[in-house]
């Protein structure tokens, strides 16, 4: 019996210099500093030009002020050229920001949405049409503007002139549209500048018609624009979700640019090494961090090896928190599903748990530390990467693959550890070695359920690759029958995870089933836990997610 | 995101500032609104008294209309709606006498149902418009019409061609000189 051997780890990331590591001094800005940019700068300015501009309107109401008396020279001037073909063009422009036309643009955008299944930028554009919409309306009650004086208005319209709420709806939808359609870069430019000339033709039309004042219109497309780029900035920018048309998972950011630049400087200074290239790995099978691949270099530019790295972010963290949430809500607490609250922690623990498995002799990745991108919000894990390594879904897996799996198991059990994500890709052959990653979820002192649980998961990845009476004899040697048979009593469904239920469906054989009748018979250990909380938390989402319904729903006007 | 959901179900096309008939600023710029919305009308309903159990329900400007909606904790949500709008179709209605207060105006009369529930409506005609009420009582007196009638009076529009006149602006329509873009 081999088992699991003792593996020596690298004491440390390689051609580490001390002398070029570097601490920042006070005041000086992390590697990437959270900037809100020149647009970001522009919109804040633009944002306390239009509220200046509605508490004047607000204050002043319908006294004949300077802007009264701009707007109305302006619409009346207009209203003196007017021509009938002219009229009848303006008219038709102006139905661009009319009910039908703006009910198919939002309709199309939302069905496009779901089709790619871009939650993330469905709600963010449903959120921004509701926002604006309201706000138009809030500000147009408060304000109380009639509609233009001294012109006929040739035109249809509906309540207060301030602000112009047909422009705001145009300009929140085409401004939406963009940022939830349009690749960033120069297509989702073009876009906006296409954008820019609807609304501004559209506008113009209006003043023609002389149905807005020249202020209504531009509050309007301040709101209009304001809100949706605010929002996509902030709930969902580019750079953690980008705007693509494939499906898969969208939660890893962009390292090329700024990002990656920060990554190189930040590692150098940091852990005293050069990066020679950051490139992104595995990014299938991860939806919890960015995993990366560090091109390592000494001083003189030779000697390359490699380095593998976790790069989290505060998405990271949200993502993390809705997971638990819904595990909570669908199983109750199975175990200890406590979010953690800070990237920093994420970080952290990440680093306890590499450490802890390398006390223990297990064969996990060395880490080599935590580098910080910006702070509390972006950190990376840097640890050995195993190059030349097959998953163990893709490797050739014999009897000796097959006791090291169980001897691994057993040396977690014994130093009171549950690695909770055994699973094909977290499974690596090196050398005919077996090496275990991903060890975010590692616990100390767990459940016997979840102890039982690792067992049965990884007996099943074994027996995907070889057969569930050779893979049951050698668990033999390292635990005994009624272990086995209570591993496969505790396991079913969430228990295993994703990609492990997936392969085993792909598989054909039914392995629990083959696993439960090779080992002895055990009553099914209960998976659903009841408790206070999961009934409180499970209230909470139904009421949440009823208000929320209820919040489209009484706005459906918006839509249809 | 409680409070945001309750105010938002409004928030779509109605203009939620009562069009009281007392000269104020408030609603001075609903009567306006209104006043451009019908601008051959010469004269504005608008929010009188309202007794004990009414309430203002809403209101809703557009080109061409101007309504607003009353409710009663005796007749039902919204069973009164008076509307303004430039003419009305008064085929089924029979003239009456107009009541005091109702001066300058010509009314009409065409009841529809007396039992189960009252359902009626009554029509003032002037120079450039016509008003119509609308009586749809899901419970209560017939008679609580009365009340509700108490809620309804007129504003003319001169005076608030005169009152913005005051102010330099032209309020364009009947009582004012033809405004540009006029065909």
């Amino acid at each position: 019996m081999r088992g699991v051997e003792r593996v020596e780890q690298p004491s440390s990331i390689g051609q580490r210099s001390l002398r070029r590591l570097r601490r920042r001094p006070s005041g000086e800005p992390p590697p990437l500093p959270r900037e809100i940019g020149r647009t970001g700068r522009l919109l804040l300015m633009l944002v306390a030009i239009g509220a200046g501009l509605t508490v004047a309107a607000a204050l002043i109401g319908t006294r004949a002020t300077a802007i009264d008396q701009i707007d109305s020279s302006l619409v009346r001037a207009f209203a003196r050229i007017r021509v009938g073909a002219v009229t009848d063009v303006m008219q038709l422009l102006d139905g661009l920001a009319s009910r039908w036309p703006l009910r198919g643009l939002r309709w199309a955008t939302l069905l496009a949405l779901v089709l790619f299944r871009r939650w993330r930028h469905l709600a963010v554009f449903v959120g921004s049409l509701l926002t604006v919409e309201y706000v138009t309306y809030a500000t147009s009650l408060a304000v109380g503007r009639s509609r233009p004086f001294g012109v006929e208005i040739a035109t249809d319209w509906v309540g207060f002139s301030f602000p112009s709420r047909p422009i705001a709806s145009l300009a929140v939808t085409l401004a939406g549209m963009a940022y939830a359609l349009v690749p960033a870069g120069r297509p989702r430019f073009k876009a906006k500048a296409a954008a820019a000339i609807v609304v501004g033709t559209v506008a113009l039309a209006r003043s023609y018609l002389g149905v807005d004042h020249l202020s209504d219109q531009v509050l309007g497309v301040l709101i209009g624009v304001t809100v949706p780029i605010v929002a996509f900035r902030w709930f969902a920018p580019n750079d953690v979700f980008p705007v693509t048309f494939r499906r898969g998972k969208t939660a890893h950011l962009d390292v090329s640019g700024r990002r990656g630049q920060a990554i190189v400087r930040a590692v150098r200074d940091q852990l005293g090494v050069d990066v020679a290239e950051v490139r992104p790995i595995g990014l299938a099978g991860s939806g919890g961090s960015t995993p990366l691949r560090l091109t390592l270099v000494d001083e003189t530019g030779g000697l390359r090896r490699y380095a593998f790295a976790k790069l989290y972010a505060k998405n990271h963290v949200r993502a993390d928190r809705w997971y638990k949430l819904g595990r909570q809500i669908l199983y109750g607490a199975l175990e200890d599903e406590t979010p953690f609250q800070t990237v920093r922690r994420f970080v952290e623990y990440e680093d306890y748990t590499l450490r802890l498995m390398a006390d223990a002799g297990l064969p996990t990745p060395h880490p080599f530390g935590v580098v910080e991108i910006t702070p509390e919000r972006e950190y990376m894990i840097v640890m050995e990467f195993f190059p030349g390594a097959v998953e163990l879904g893709d490797a050739e897996v014999d009897e000796d693959v097959i006791d090291q799996g169980l001897g691994l198991i057993r040396r977690l059990w014994e130093t009171g550890l549950a690695h909770r994500d055994i699973k094909p890709a977290n499974l690596m052959l090196e050398d005919r070695r077996l090496r275990l990653i991903d060890v975010f979820f590692v616990q100390v002192r767990p459940s016997p359920w979840r102890q039982a649980v690792d067992l049965a998961n990884m007996m099943l990845v074994l027996g995907l690759r070889s057969d569930p009476e050779t893979v049951y004899r050698v668990a033999s040697r390292h635990f005994t029958p009624e272990e086995i048979a209570e591993a496969f009593a505790a396991t079913r469904g969430v228990a295993s995870p994703t990609q492990l239920r997936v392969m085993i469906r792909r598989d054909g054989r039914n392995l629990l089933e083959e696993f439960r009748r090779l080992a002895p018979a055990h009553d099914p250990i209960p998976i659903q836990r009841w408790s206070v909380r999961r009934v409180a938390r499970t209230l909470a989402v139904v009421i949440v997610g009823l208000l929320l319904l209820g919040l489209v729903a009484s706005n459906w006007a918006v839509f249809a | 995101m409680i409070t945001v959901a309750a105010l938002l179900p409004a928030c779509v096309q109605a203009v939620d500032v009562a069009p009281e008939c007392r000269v104020g600023d408030e609603s001075t710029r609903v009567l306006t609104l209104a006043a451009q919305a019908v601008p051959t009308a010469t004269m504005l309903p608008c929010l009188d008294v309202l007794l004990p159990g009414w309430s203002f329900e809403g209101i809703q400007i557009t080109d061409g209309a101007y309504r607003f909606w009353l409710s009663s904790d005796r007749t039902g949500i919204r069973t009164v709606r008076v509307e303004l709008v430039s003419e009305c179709d008064l085929s089924a209605a029979v003239e009456v006498v107009p009541a005091p207060g109702e001066e300058g105006t010509r009314r009409f009369e065409e009841p529809l149902s007396l039992d189960p529930v009252f359902a009626a409506n009554r029509y003032y005609t002037f120079a450039g418009g016509c008003v119509r009420v609308e009586y749809r009582f899901g419970s209560g007196d017939p008679t609580e019409v009365l009340q509700a009638d108490q809620a309804i009076g007129f504003r003319p529009r001169a005076s608030l061609v005169r009152r913005l006149a005051d102010l330099g602006i032209v309020l364009c329509g009947a009582g004012a000189p033809p405004c540009p873009g006029t065909d």
